[in-house]
């Protein structure tokens, strides 16, 4: 069963399609391609004045924007937009290249905007030669890191992300170093998602190896994530499914709502239509009917979401290319997580009315539950101790204290 | 005192939805009591942040 939000909350928003990086492998690729076929050529990318029309709609609903491209940094206003950003009180954080055009002056903005979470710098390498096979600018390499030392040394969290090609296969562990030597906070390895590259792509084997060794370092404690979801029917790993279409969507440069900035699907137009109409709209609506039927039965589903659909339809493929439905698939056992009873818990959510339910939100996480819990939740105050609502209310509130922490709502005072 | 809430009992709760809900049972976290334990044992590392959701590269 699938549930959706009303309207998302998590967006990224691709404000210019320009970039000064030529990466093989970029993330919008297909909607570049769609957009050469459909669109007028002389269509301008917004300006200030569209995205502030654009941001009217998001912000009753926006929980964290991220803010990408093209190279976000390259649009004309953008530090008008971060004002407008800033003034809605809206959490962002900037997908960039880290080849800017002013460093010292953009981090300084960047230092004034107290809602930015941090920015995500694209690193394909740990060598110069191997970033630059992916990025194609001779150069780019020693930029962005230098860029992203000052940002660093100026107070800005900076995490890694990679794509995973053959390549950098062979550097997974150096990329990994090299953010510990910078201060950066971690490393988000991503598979590469397009048309097969020659000498970039990995093929399917090689790709298992890779998450293998990801897997690796995540238990030796190594700061490392997936940024895109692998199925676990494809290998054990954990990565987790994506919420496009449910509650997260692309703007692009035009103001068109997509599924994610793989999808080249456009659902309707920000300036000109209402969020939800175009969030509810048949495009959308294909887009989410595009999960395997065989994901629904499998318990993984949960997990990894069906895979990725964006990448499924863009390549008229009835699945995400490494899922296997149907095949069976082991999870591991789920973790233990325990609770001394004098501790006394307090709940950090905002709470969102959905027609199924509430939706509780609190930084990057999003929680879905029953309205039914709403009781309960109220009983989360730090006045009662683990132990007294345990002898109040039973496993249901032990439960519910798991999904919070699990999703950093929940603190407790001893 | 330790009890495990473990999915049975969280069902019965009836408290935790998913947007993406099997039709084959849940992958769910158990809950336990325990007066000996100080620290959590959850780990963080774990979770999942919007921040890297398909943070693919941006071109």
């Amino acid at each position: 069963m699938l549930r959706i939000l009303s309207a998302p909350v998590f967006y990224a928003l691709e404000l210019t399609p320009a970039c000064n990086n030529r990466c093989a492998g970029c993330s919008n690729g297909f909607s570049a391609r769609e957009r050469a076929t459909l669109m007028p050529s002389d269509v301008p990318p917004l300006r200030a004045e569209g995205w502030l029309r654009v941001l009217e709609q998001l912000a009753p609903h926006a929980q964290r924007l991220k803010l990408t491209g093209g190279e976000p940094t390259l649009h004309p206003d953008f530090p008008t937009l971060l004002a407008a950003i800033e003034s809605r009180a809206l959490d962002f954080t900037l997908f960039t290249n880290a080849r800017w055009t002013d460093p010292t002056a953009l981090v300084q903005i960047l230092r004034e905007c107290p809602h930015l979470t941090g920015l995500l710098v694209s690193l394909h390498g740990a060598t110069a030669r191997t970033h630059e096979s992916f990025t194609g600018v001779p150069g780019s390499f020693a930029e962005t890191l230098a860029n992203v030392e000052l940002a660093i040394t100026q107070g800005l969290p900076v995490a890694f992300s990679t794509v995973l090609t053959a390549p950098n296969l062979a550097e997974l562990s150096e990329i990994v170093s090299l953010a510990e030597r910078l201060r950066v906070r971690s490393v988000v390895f991503n598979r590469y998602m397009g048309e097969s590259l020659p000498g970039l792509t990995l093929d399917e084997t090689a790709l298992a190896q890779a998450l293998s060794h990801i897997e690796a370092l995540r238990k030796a404690g190594k700061p490392v994530k997936y940024g895109n979801c692998i199925p676990q029917c494809f290998a054990p790993n954990s990565s987790q499914g994506c919420l496009a279409g449910v509650a997260y969507g692309a703007i692009d440069p035009w103001g068109n709502l997509r599924p994610c900035t793989l999808s080249s699907l456009r659902a309707g137009n920000l300036l000109t239509q209402p969020l939800e109409e175009v969030w509810h709209s048949p495009t959308m609506e294909r887009f989410r009917a595009s999960i395997p039927a065989a994901c629904h039965h499998c318990h993984a589903f949960a997990v990894c979401h069906g895979g990725c659909k964006a990448l499924a339809l863009e390549l008229t493929l009835p699945a995400d290319p490494l899922a296997r439905p149907g095949a069976p698939v082991e999870l591991p056992a789920p973790p233990a997580l325990r609770l001394n009873p004098a501790w006394r818990p307090t709940a950090h959510y905002q709470s969102r009315p959905e027609a199924w339910g509430l939706v509780l939100l609190q930084g990057n996480q999003l929680l879905p539950l029953h309205a039914d819990a709403r009781p309960l939740l109220e009983t989360l105050d730090g006045q009662k101790t683990v132990g007294e609502l345990h002898e109040a209310f039973g496993p249901p509130i032990l439960a519910l204290m798991g999904d919070l922490l699990r999703h950093h709502m929940l603190s407790f005072t001893s | 005192m330790q009890n495990d809430a473990n999915n049975n009992e969280k069902s019965k709760g009836g408290l935790q939805l998913l947007f993406f809900e099997s039709e084959s049972g849940l992958p769910v976290i158990s809950v336990l009591l325990d007066a000996t334990c100080m620290l959590l044992t959850w780990s963080n590392s774990d979770s999942r942040t919007i921040d890297d959701n398909c943070a693919c590269e941006p071109g």
